[in-house]
């Protein structure tokens, strides 16, 4: 239920005093980052890996726009895959340099943050991680003539940061043991990300 | 409509969305051969590249010995599936970890322990394929595999089944 207040207030939000416009965001964003891959038939051993946070769909984004300045936020969609639970979410924030229409031309910072769970008692594992990712982003967005809707696309170099916590119950042990565990700051990186979106217009 | 994909997202956290192979399963066993390691030259019969004796054949004339039902559990972790068993036939089997990582390919499931077909000085051994849509295959279980003296019978004791998974 907290869920759906949230999202409901997150999305239904009214326009306020010196809003220029909002919009509505679809995109997919290819950010990789550093994350730690565990082989656990070989507890201990694992490997970091640049890749795709695991199951991720795309990213819903609100957006609102004053003058020059547009300002996003967003949850990221992942496959609940079994046992395997991920929630991220985005914030953003862009300044429009260029506009000439039907294009226009913004630079920003995006800001991402991923969790990405392991849980099932039945299993005795327990894998939790944790991603930030801040990119400077400089973002074209194309109007489709006559239309509410836009094309956007997106690209950036930033600093991904990422923890991770392993631990597993051995067989025939009541504590769990762990294997293996990084703080969210002790693997600083750089990433680079490309995205593309949609974006549906609500004009003030 | 807001408001019902809000909702829609809601009840997806509080549920688990499984696809492919994950899951519980009983396997339906049914035994082919069984029988403790025998030497080359007192063989009548191979399991996996083992030399056997066919008439130390481990619970021969028992019925239930050789129609049995094991659980299993498939689950997918970090791009990979595994399978998840404790005890498959003796307690020493799978020393260390129990979970096996699974290769999937052309439309079958693998596994193989890194040991392989030669004796090994009592490491255990097991081998699995089947087919991820009839779910039928066969497998392999080995334990205490160290090849007997000339002309005796050892403790190791081997199997080859084909069993039928379902889900539970």
């Amino acid at each position: 239920m907290r869920y759906t207040i949230f999202f409901s207030a997150l999305f239904s939000t009214w326009m306020t005093f010196g809003q220029t416009g909002s919009g509505l965001e679809l995109s997919y964003d290819f950010v990789p980052v550093s994350i730690a891959h565990y082989d656990i038939s070989n507890p201990g051993s694992f490997e970091n890996k640049y890749r795709q946070p695991y199951n991720y769909l795309g990213t819903l984004k609100r957006t609102e726009t004053f003058k020059n300045s547009t300002f996003g936020i967003g949850i990221r969609g992942f496959w609940l895959n079994g046992n395997e639970k991920t929630t991220g979410a985005q914030l953003d924030y862009y300044y429009t340099i260029k506009q000439n229409k039907p294009l226009r031309v913004s630079m920003g910072l995006s800001t991402l943050w991923t969790v990405y769970r392991f849980k099932d008692n039945a299993l005795d594992i327990r894998i939790q991680q944790h991603f930030l990712q801040v990119i400077p982003n400089i973002k074209l967005v194309h109007s489709i003539l006559n239309t509410a809707w836009d094309i956007k696309a997106t690209a950036g170099i930033g600093v991904g940061f990422s923890s991770s916590e392993f631990n597993l119950k051995l067989y025939n042990q009541h504590e769990e043991t762990n294997f293996h565990k990084q703080s969210l700051m002790a693997n600083p990186h750089f990433i680079a990300g490309v995205g593309i979106g949609l974006v549906r217009n609500f004009k003030k | 409509m807001l408001v019902i994909f809000s909702m829609a997202l809601s009840a997806c956290t509080k549920s688990e969305i499984s696809i492919g192979l994950e899951g519980n399963y009983i396997a339906e066993v049914s035994v082919i051969k069984r029988s403790y390691l025998s030497n080359e030259a007192n063989s009548d019969d191979q399991v996996h590249g083992m030399y056997i004796r066919g008439d130390s054949a481990v619970g021969w004339g028992s019925i239930s010995a050789f129609q049995y039902t094991r659980e299993l559990r498939i689950f997918k972790l970090q791009g990979v599936y595994y399978l998840k068993q404790n005890r498959f036939i003796y307690d020493s089997v799978f020393y260390g970890s129990s979970h096996l990582p699974l290769s999937i390919d052309h439309g079958t499931t693998h596994y193989s322990s890194p040991e392989g077909n030669s004796f090994n000085n009592g490491s255990p051994i097991f081998k699995i394929d089947f087919d991820n849509k009839t779910l039928e295959g066969y497998w392999v279980i080995g334990d205490d595999l160290s090849q007997g003296s000339l002309g005796s019978i050892s403790n190791g004791i081997i199997e080859q089944a084909h069993f039928k998974l379902k889900k539970k």
